[in-house]
């Protein structure tokens, strides 16, 4: 075996032990910062690694969270991309609990079983719509997800994904492959290939991440199920339609796995032959949230309507007249027919509907009424299961009309209702008070008018100070230095505006 | 007879002759349909600044109705290969520079696009909804995303930001 992997191990613990000692707030007995109740003024909380994050000096970071929470680790992973240094690569891993993950751009009614997403034994899985690119994936608790952050300049989508391959061949699995999709593949003897991973990429300024899921052992059965929608046959979305794989399970173990991914990650990104030093923190939740606001919105934003449902790209959705709808899960019984002269056509933007055609009588007077009127009751309505049902109810030339009541009850299951925070607003938080990126946008503005003399002025200094603060932290040895001197420095906010001042022109 | 065929012989290669020349001015001039380069030259009261910024986006100002018509690069399409989704911004968002204006999507990454300048949304393309590998055809022409609104502050952010040959030179590095 080459030396550098004993090395590398070494380093990683001993930088493991060292942070966990200093850095886990949630201890309270941590040896080196003896409590200094003495003086009047009672000292703050020491800073989690997460708040020193932007300022820190190291270019390699590992984090692992301890969450199970979608919404937390997607909004967590959101904040590494945007607030670590500019020039540093990280490596992340999660695992979430039950949760039907779509990409930024895709339509869930063409993607997701809602009814079944909705009936108790699925009731808990949650949807999320993330903020890659993509198509659906599944994620439980034997799936691991692990995620890249990286410059921009750095981005490949190959890389990491043979990294992880060299990580899998390090537990004995050595049929993995990346395959021209640029995800993870195990190839089978006859030369089949199922999928194991799947991988989505996001792109901003000047950092970008790959991640992607890893299936160790998850309920692959759940899978099929829960990501065949009754609506498909029936939606032409604009946007990005998933493209089916069958998928296996590796097998092996999850804490494992993580080891030896981190490994092959120091490998590959270490730049000083293996001297590097590297930070290595573990994420709990609650404090997580507590110390950076810009989590906690981003889950906001992530569990918002507006989000998960208005973000939808445009889509077409039209029955055929004769078909039978087929039964649903919370919904036995009932599955209705159009009938031989009925039209159903609906067209929707921003999940809003632009126009719809509903007619079933045969005699092209009435079903002309009908169709006028569909159109103008539903005009605006929310593309939600509720609002179908109760609108097509009120439609007085389809009240005679039973398969049109029929349509409405099938209607209000398969679509289903929008469940989410209603009242999300990025400008104004659920305090009153302005949001993070409100306030971000206003202070760029008030620096603006400021004049340009001012800004130079002002940057100048910060970056004198910063140099100063590195230089110091630099010279000496140990990592609680660090702490000591960017207690100091910390500067206000999370906004994007700091974070730019604070990058190096390259 | 010999003599009008003498005639023609003498007078065709002429007409030729004319007849290639014109033919490659207006072409010239069709090909850009615009003809920007001619606009700005001229003295009239407005110009067309066009300029580049470090995240590969494009802005054209009109500096005399303070309109401002954005998109992506050509540099940045060919990085990010074929597109498949364009999500544009609403009319009427407030905007600074650097904010968020929507995202393209190709081959599973979303990528943001980014405002040049600060503004208001007046105007997205409506034709990349149906048809967004219009930015790989015409990246920097057809393929704009949003027209702008802005006020003084957004015109004197121009200045921060390349011209097309620092932005060509920053590229080739």
């Amino acid at each position: 075996m080459s030396p550098w992997r004993g090395h590398l191990l070494l380093l990683r613990r001993c930088y493991f032990t060292t942070f966990r000692r200093l850095y886990s707030s949630s201890s309270s007995s941590s040896p080196s910062s003896p409590p200094a109740e003495s003086s009047a003024e009672p000292t703050p909380p020491p800073k989690t690694p997460i708040q020193l994050l932007r300022n820190s000096p190291y270019k390699l970071h590992i984090y692992r969270s301890k969450s199970t929470n979608p919404f937390f680790n997607l909004s967590a992973e959101d904040y590494l991309l945007r607030h670590s240094p500019v020039d540093s690569t990280l490596l992340f891993t999660y695992t979430n609990s039950p949760s039907v993950v779509i990409g930024r751009n895709q339509n869930p009614w063409s993607e997701l079983n809602f009814p079944l997403l909705r009936s108790p034994p699925y009731s808990h899985v949650n949807f999320v719509r993330r903020r890659s690119g993509g198509g659906t994936v599944y994620h439980d608790l034997g799936n691991l997800c692990w995620s890249v952050i990286m410059p921009r300049k750095a981005f490949d989508r190959d890389t990491n994904a043979h990294m992880i391959v060299r990580a899998l061949e390090r537990l004995g699995v050595s049929n993995a492959a990346v395959n021209a999709r640029h995800d993870i593949v195990l190839k089978a003897e006859d030369g089949s290939e199922k999928k194991v991973s799947g991988s989505a990429y996001k792109i901003i300024k000047d950092r970008a991440y790959h991640h992607a899921t890893l299936l160790l052992n998850s309920e692959l059965s759940d899978i099929g199920r829960l990501l065949h929608s009754p609506l498909r046959d029936f939606m032409t979305s604009k946007g990005v339609e998933s493209v089916r794989s069958p998928v296996a399970n590796i097998g092996v173990d999850t804490e494992q796995l993580v080891r030896a991914i981190e490994v092959c990650f120091l490998k590959q990104y270490s730049r000083d032959g293996g001297k590097d030093e590297v930070s290595v923190v573990d994420l709990e939740e609650e404090e997580t949230i507590k110390g950076r606001d810009y989590i906690r919105e981003g889950m906001e934003e992530l569990q918002s309507t507006k989000w998960l449902y208005t973000q939808t790209p445009n889509f077409f959705l039209q029955i055929p007249s004769k078909t039978q709808l087929p039964e649903l899960p919370g919904l036995p019984g009932l599955s209705p027919v159009i009938p031989e002269h009925g039209k159903v056509k609906l067209l929707a933007t921003n999940a809003k509907i632009l126009s719809t055609t509903i007619t079933t009588s045969p005699d092209p007077s009435v079903a002309f009424l009908q169709s006028q009127e569909s159109h103008i009751r539903l005009l605006n309505k929310d593309f939600s299961g509720p609002s179908l049902n109760s609108t097509i109810r009120e439609i007085k030339s389809l009240s005679d009309s039973p398969s049109a009541h029929e349509l409405a009850s099938w209607l209000n299951v398969a679509v289903g209702e929008w469940i989410g925070d209603k009242d999300w607003d990025e400008k104004i938080g659920k305090d009153g008070e302005k949001t993070l990126r409100a306030r971000a946008a206003e202070r760029k503005l008030e620096r603006y008018k400021h004049g340009k003399a001012k800004i130079e002025e002002k940057k100048n200094s910060k970056g004198a100070k910063k140099a100063k603060v590195r230089d110091s932290v630099l010279d000496k040895q140990g990592v609680y230095k660090v702490t000591q001197a960017t207690n100091e420095f910390e500067v206000e906010g999370s906004s994007a505006v700091i974070e730019k001042k604070s990058t190096p022109s390259s | 007879m010999a003599s009008t065929l003498r005639i023609a012989s003498r007078v065709l290669p002429r007409v030729s002759a004319s007849f290639s020349k014109s033919a490659i001015i207006p072409t010239r001039v069709l090909n850009s349909p615009l003809s920007r380069r001619q606009f700005s030259k001229t003295a009239v009261p407005f110009e067309l600044v066009r300029r580049y910024t470090k995240d590969h986006e494009w802005v054209e100002v009109d500096t005399e109705t303070k309109i401002a018509t954005m998109g992506i690069t050509d540099h940045a399409q060919k990085a990010l290969g074929e597109i498949v989704y364009v999500d544009l911004p609403e009319i009427g968002l407030e905007v600074d520079q650097d904010g968020s204006l929507g995202s393209v999507e190709s081959v599973k990454a979303a990528s943001d696009i980014l405002s040049p300048v600060s503004g208001t949304v007046t105007e997205v393309n409506e034709a990349l909804r149906d048809a967004p590998k219009i930015v790989n055809d015409s990246p920097e022409d057809d393929g704009w995303v949003a027209k702008l609104d802005v006020d003084e502050v957004g015109l004197e952010q121009l200045n921060d930001l390349m011209d097309a040959n620092a932005y060509a030179q920053a590229t080739n590095e």
